[in-house]
């Protein structure tokens, strides 16, 4: 204990001046090491921002199974809306095992292979998911460990229609990333246009809130809503008979017409 | 109308504050090789810093390695599935349930989760056994070996070795999480499924919901010797305890196993027959299924309609 002490009285007044002195971490130091090892830094950044004429650059990992496909369509329809996003594309590949890309479906089952959805929330220190699932009374705000957490949520998405309609998103304290709710790559189904684009439009939604391009965020979930809800134009996970395409068309026709 | 108890039950009462010591209730157990079960609770913090709950010690004790739910739907109790009728398969020896937890710094707890080649090839050979045993078709194990490589992995790899003895029965693995999902989407798929130990409590009590609650499904564990009896959900529903308005069915469907199991069909089928006919007929149900009915109406309805 006494070590212990005595080590943290040595560091502390280093870091806090550096802390004070720059008003940031020192660059040297990984998002990790900050959030970790730093207890006196200021940890909450705001929203990047925009960058010249209001756009923001964001990533985009289409990941595995129909990610590919979907995050066309959600560009389609950004680019139809003329939403201020720039996406700057990393392609990833389930199948490769080195640590340097992002591969969201993890392949391997090898011990030496950590799960790259693992890699990218420790690298970026993503320690909170939110789910937002309406229409399902008895509960509020659900708190839980991890995977009491993935599996609640994989419950609540059976319970509300499948994989395909609810978006999830993830924050730390620096990040924010936005997906499709269950995290399942859909593999059997990719490139057969007839994945439910749903999950992850929501999700493009998500972002867009995040952002705080409420705007363009409403248009693309009001025309969800109503290609949900009115047309009933939906893919055959959800009972409808529509391909992915149909649903993007009917969504954009939405879009336009409003 | 006959009926009659063969066996002299012997009833052995483990309370946390008041009990006779789990010793004599091993002894009992492991004397009479067969045991009729109520739920045991345990607080969610110990006094004592004892970690093991007493359905822990008592699994522990006895190697009630096999816990097996036949989750079924019921005549006329309405879900928002029909046709569900799957067997979940349970190793509740090891796994997450091991009670090794520490605090080596302050603040930060780690909890051991272990898994043995031996004990996991057993639970998947006891799951296949059991799924020739019943005429089924296909096993699903279900794991989470893309995270726990190792653990799970183990399990997983496990199941596989033994999978390739049984070439008539289909394996399948799943994802727990993506399991269930599987579960309250579509729960027809699913036949024999073969679990770790958390998981297994999971889908358990998940599959139970699908039914129609905790007071309906049934349970037991087995050992290489002895088998207890008990509900599949381990829900003690003290909110009812004393109001007489408790669902009687899984407690009797466990009777009717237990009878089944000693070699008496007739008398187990006899109990199923009036119970089925009791939720048939729709008129008594208590609370949990939206009736108005108390337990002792129920059990005397069934009484009735014993033949």
């Amino acid at each position: 204990m006494a070590v212990r002490l005595f080590s943290k009285l040595k560091v502390f007044p280093e870091i806090r001046g550096v802390a004070n002195a720059s008003g940031a971490a020192p660059a040297t130091l990984s998002d990790y090491d900050v959030q970790h090892k730093t207890p006196v830094t200021r940890k909450q950044k705001l929203i990047p921002k925009a960058h010249y004429g209001g756009r923001h650059a964001v990533t985009m990992l289409p990941g595995g199974g129909i990610g590919p496909e979907c995050m066309g369509y959600v560009r389609d329809i950004f680019k139809y809306i003329g939403a201020p996003i720039d996406f700057e594309v990393v392609d990833i590949d389930p199948d490769v095992d080195n640590d340097d890309d992002g591969n969201i479906e993890t392949k391997s089952e090898a011990a030496y292979v950590t799960s790259r959805n693992v890699a990218l929330r420790n690298e970026l220190d993503m320690y909170v998911y939110v789910m937002n699932c309406k229409s399902y009374p008895g509960f509020d705000v659900m708190l839980m460990t991890n995977l009491y957490g993935s599996i609640v949520s994989n419950v609540v998405c059976g319970l509300l229609g499948g994989a395909g309609l609810l978006s999830g998103r993830n924050y730390g304290d620096h990040y924010a990333l936005f997906e499709p709710g269950t995290r399942n790559t859909g593999t059997a189904i990719a490139g057969k246009n007839v994945a439910n684009p749903i999950a992850m439009l929501n999700a493009s939604v998500d972002m867009l809130e995040h952002l705080g391009h409420h705007f363009h965020a409403n248009l693309i979930r009001r025309a969800l809503n109503k290609t949900i809800n009115v047309d009933r134009v939906l893919t055959t996970d959800v009972g409808g008979t529509s391909t992915s395409s149909e649903v993007v068309e009917s969504i954009l026709g939405n879009i336009g017409r409003s | 109308m006959i009926y009659h108890e063969p066996r002299a039950m012997a009833r052995d009462e483990v309370n946390p504050t008041l009990s006779a010591p789990i010793e004599d209730v091993v002894n009992s157990i492991a004397k009479n090789k067969i045991c009729m079960k109520g739920i045991l609770a345990t607080p969610d913090f110990s006094h004592t810093g004892e970690l093991q709950t007493l359905n822990m010690k008592l699994r522990n004790a006895l190697d009630l390695y096999a816990n097996v739910v036949h989750v079924k739907s019921l005549p006329n109790v309405k879900c928002r599935h029909t046709g569900v009728d799957c067997i979940i398969i349970r190793e509740q020896t090891e796994g997450e349930y091991s009670a090794l937890e520490h605090e080596g710094v302050p603040g930060v707890v780690e909890c051991l989760k272990i898994v043995t080649a031996a004990k996991s090839e057993r639970i998947a050979k006891f799951a296949f056994d059991y799924a020739v045993k019943m005429g089924r078709k296909k096993v699903t194990a279900v794991h989470k070996a893309n995270i726990m490589k190792l653990g799970d992995g183990l399990f997983l790899r496990s199941c596989e070795e033994i999978a390739k003895l049984y070439p008539r029965i289909q394996f399948e693995k799943m994802i727990v999480d993506n399991c269930t999902m599987q579960m309250v989407s579509d729960p027809s798929q699913f036949d024999v499924m073969v679990t770790p130990n958390l998981y297994g409590n999971i889908v358990d009590n998940l599959a139970s919901g699908l039914v129609g609650g905790a007071g309906v499904v049934a349970g037991a564990s087995y050992s290489s010797q002895c088998v207890v009896f008990e509900q599949g959900a381990r829900h003690i529903f003290s909110g009812a305890v004393g109001k007489n308005i408790a669902n009687p069915v899984a407690t009797l469907l466990c009777s009717a196993n237990l009878l089944a199991h000693v070699n008496l069909p007739v008398y187990s089928k006899m109990i199923k027959n009036a119970i089925s006919k009791v939720l048939k007929d729709g008129k008594v149900r208590t609370k949990d299924l939206g009736g108005q009915s108390t337990t002792k109406d129920f059990t005397y309805a069934v009484i009735h309609c014993l033949t």
